[in-house]
């Protein structure tokens, strides 16, 4: 099926030029009381751009994300989707940017096609586009075949996939998904990871958090890493992953079989730190020199460490965030 | 997808879909009909010889009746319905909307509101029909109906307000209401039964049962009903835009303070025609009235105070840090104390018609006294905490209250003292009353000398002192703080 139209009458304004700068966060902060859950963030992204936003819990990615939709008054800084300024008393904006949040808020008492009908007419959708937009999202959400249920029927995850209709419904331009496959199977996640390729594909402006960095690996453009309120690293994805892997970096070591005070054997070893081991398996931090990887190597082995297999962990995202030491935040 | 009207409102759909859309109302407004119809009809069969004053006493019922449906029934509906939006947090996806703020609050009155009035047009119908043999006049009963239509939209618009403002306040206007009702605080200020006028004083159980005509003061009241429903409509609709922020900018809450100056006035020149059946207060109640509304006046002037000082330190706060979308310089919350002080004096000048400038200089430089320091003491507030009820509370103990509890502790102490003169012991409470702002405003307008001059001067040292500790507590980027509702 077709994609609906998305202005039943375009506007110049609306359909932005390829690559242009869709969104804008200018020294964004946002305060309570002493704490400071986004501390004074800028960034641009522009058409196409997909960017994840990962952290621990508490690091200020919702928050963010509520900012950006208008939803949560910053302390100072201002947001620009597509140029025009994020207020409350801005409407502009609002048909322009979606957000879902990490558990969508539903009328449970209506059916699927009620409520999303219900968002039709709230974003002002001509009366027969609703039907034809209805259609077509609940076919992209996998949930044509639950139209007529009501809503409190369903489960968390059909819930989290109504919640992405909604946000899809009037077709935005910067759509905001915070933990938006947290409810999701397995099967479910798949189609999703080709709904945003799909999505970011159109020259939308995509921001996703989420704690599955395997997936947001294989779609994201961008990826920025957060703790307490501010991003600790912002880029590409490969920039990202690449990103501090200059002299160290992480290796995994099979062992043989366990073996006991191999913590205090690995003390011992210069250059040697991060020391995690886990029965058979050692992961530590050590130089990425080969030569001198190769002479750690010798030395394990050297002092009676079964070394089983030996390989530097490959640059990845998750590689990327342990490596900047975040903890959770309390 | 339907097509009715409601269609063209998304919340109202919704909210009428909710409670049940047609199927509800025609179950609802069926069974009332079923149910009063055969009461009526029985209680007719019961003595057809006495038919016409059983219609007549069942026509006044359903007055009562339709007052029930549409300010209780209704006003919970529609209370129901921005609480569901709360709890089910689907307040912030409408915000999400490009909904136009007035287009939300006009949803909520709307979707919720269909049943009640289904059940009101029932028994509009039926009064309609027994009204011909209960000898009223059917236009009479018309126009009453359409009074108390009126009087409840401008109910369910201010229960809006007040359950965007806070889920519990919708119930505590309504039983500030029934307080209102039954205290006599209706005969102390009379813009209550102005804007109340429907159902006190000059109401429409007079219209049906005496066919009453239309006076002045009806006319003026439904003025001030719909400036009293335009007013809190624009409130509400600022409190669903953003809900961080007092529902009254600084200018709509002079603007209700000016409005509450104007229906005062009215209220005590038109009390002769005004005054409901049920008070209990006679004699000349000019004096008392603007006192009291004067008094009542200042705490309505703490809305436009506190909202301007909310956004004085909001502005200070964004300054610190440097903000690109800093914006104007809002307006100051001292100066704004001032003109309402100016505001309010009008109330015992002209309500009084008092032309001493000595008297009216002096009410000036109380309601300065009073309203100055506590532009201060919101400042401060705002600075630790998002809501400053508990602060102003206080103050209000410390600076109202406290006079008059010692004031009456000297009374208390001359009948235990044989030495102190009943008139001296008089003088000294009423001077130490003048610390207070009530009591001072109370001596300035009932004594003919200056016994409030201590008490005034009192007041005027405070806030300077309250200017004083503000203007030495300006605190640096290091110290900010950020209130947000529920902390601190």
């Amino acid at each position: 099926m077709a994609q609906p139209q998305v202005e039943s009458q375009p506007q110049s304004r609306s359909e932005p030029p390829a690559r242009s700068v869709l969104l804008s966060v200018e020294k964004v902060r946002v305060q309570f009381g002493k704490l400071v859950a986004v501390r004074d963030l800028s960034f641009e992204l522009r058409a196409g751009d997909l960017l994840g936003l990962i952290g621990p819990n508490g690091a200020g990615k919702t928050t963010l994300l509520r900012a950006i939709a208008g939803l949560q008054a910053v302390t100072s800084g201002r947001v620009r989707v597509m140029g025009e300024e994020v207020r409350p008393d801005n409407r502009w904006f609002k048909r322009h940017v979606g957000f879902t949040a990490d558990t969508p808020s539903v009328y449970e008492e209506l059916t699927v096609r009620e409520f999303l009908e219900f968002v039709g007419l709230g974003y002002g959708l001509p009366r027969e586009e609703v039907n034809s937009r209805i259609d077509f999202w609940l076919q992209q959400v996998w949930l044509d075949n639950k139209a007529g249920e009501k809503i409190k029927t369903l489960s968390r995850g059909m819930r989290q996939r109504i919640g992405i209709a909604r946000t899809l419904m009037p077709n935005p331009h910067v759509i905001l998904l915070d933990e938006p496959a947290a409810g999701l199977d397995p099967a479910g996640r798949v189609q999703f990871r080709q709904l945003l390729c799909s999505l970011r594909d159109q020259g939308k402006v995509l921001i996703v958090s989420s704690h599955i960095l395997a997936d947001l690996n294989e779609y994201c453009t961008h990826i920025a890493i957060m703790a307490h309120g501010s991003i600790v690293q912002m880029g590409t994805v490969a920039q990202v992953a690449e990103s501090g892997n200059g002299d160290r970096c992480r290796y995994t070591i099979g062992l043989v079989r366990p073996v006991a005070g191999l913590t205090d054997t690995l003390s011992e070893v210069a250059g040697v730190s991060g020391v995690q081991v886990d029965r058979d398996r050692l992961v530590l931090e050590y130089s990425t020199d080969r030569a001198r990887a190769a002479a750690l190597l010798a030395e394990l082995i050297q002092r009676g460490v079964p070394v089983a297999s030996f390989a530097p962990n490959t640059p990845g995202l998750e590689e990327a965030y342990l490596r900047t030491g975040i903890r959770q935040v309390d | 997808m339907s097509d009715s009207p409601l269609s063209l409102n998304s919340i109202a759909w919704v909210h009428y879909r909710l409670r049940g859309g047609m199927r509800s109302v025609i179950l609802q407004s069926g069974g009332f009909l079923v149910i009063v119809g055969g009461l009526i009809i029985a209680a007719v069969r019961g003595d057809p010889k006495d038919a016409r004053s059983i219609l007549y006493g069942w026509l006044i019922s359903l007055l009562a009746i339709q007052v029930g449906i549409l300010i209780l029934y209704g006003g919970s509906a529609v209370r129901n319905a921005v609480r569901r939006d709360f709890q089910t947090g689907m307040i912030a996806s409408h915000r999400l909307m490009p909904i136009s703020p007035s287009h939300a609050v006009a949803g909520y009155v709307l979707g919720a509101c269909p049943q009640p009035l289904a059940v009101a047009g029932t028994n509009l119908l039926i009064g309609l029909l027994i009204a011909g043999p209960a000898r009223v006049n059917p236009a009479d009963w018309l126009a009453a109906n359409g009074l108390l239509l009126l009087f409840a939209v401008c109910s369910w618009v201010v229960v809006v307000c007040a359950s965007l403002i806070s889920a519990k306040s919708a119930g505590v206007v309504l039983v500030a209401l029934v307080l209102i009702f039954m205290s006599g605080l209706l005969t102390l200020v009379p813009a209550f039964t102005v804007v109340c006028s429907p159902l006190v004083g000059s109401n429409i159980f007079g219209i049906v049962m005496r066919g009453a005509a239309w006076s002045d003061v009806l006319h003026l009241s439904v003025i001030a009903q719909l400036v009293a429903t335009t007013l809190f409509f624009l409130a509400a609709a600022r409190k669903y835009r953003r809900d961080d922020v007092p529902a009254a900018s600084p200018r709509l809450g002079l603007i209700i303070v000016a409005y509450y100056v104007a229906v005062t006035l009215i209220g005590i020149h038109y009390w002769p025609s005004l005054q409901p059946v049920i008070s209990t207060i006679t004699g000349p109640l000019g004096p008392l009235q603007a006192l009291a509304s004067l008094m009542l006046g200042i705490l309505v002037a703490f809305l436009p105070v506190g909202a301007a000082a909310w956004r004085e330190e909001e502005y200070r706060r964004r300054r610190l840090l440097d903000d690109p979308a800093l914006g104007r310089r809002p307006s100051n919350s001292v100066e704004l104390a001032l003109k309402l002080a100016f505001l309010l004096a009008l109330i015992p000048a002209i309500a009084l018609a008092e032309p001493s400038l000595t008297r009216n200089g002096f009410t000036l430089a109380c309601l300065a006294a009073t309203l100055v320091p506590l532009a201060y003491l919101f400042r401060l507030t705002y600075r630790v905490r998002a809501t400053a009820g508990l602060f102003v509370g206080l103050w209000i103990a410390a600076v109202w209250i406290l006079p008059w509890i010692v004031s009456f502790g000297v009374l208390v102490a001359y009948g235990i003292d044989d030495t102190l003169e009943l008139p001296v012991a008089w003088q000294r409470a009423e001077a130490i009353a003048s610390f207070s702002p009530i009591g001072a405003l109370i001596s300035i307008w009932t004594s003919g000398d200056q016994r409030h001059l201590p008490g005034l001067i009192f007041q005027i040292i405070v806030a300077l002192l309250m200017a004083v500790l503000y203007h030495t507590r300006r605190s640096g980027k290091g110290e900010l703080y950020v209130p947000v509702a529920g902390s601190k």
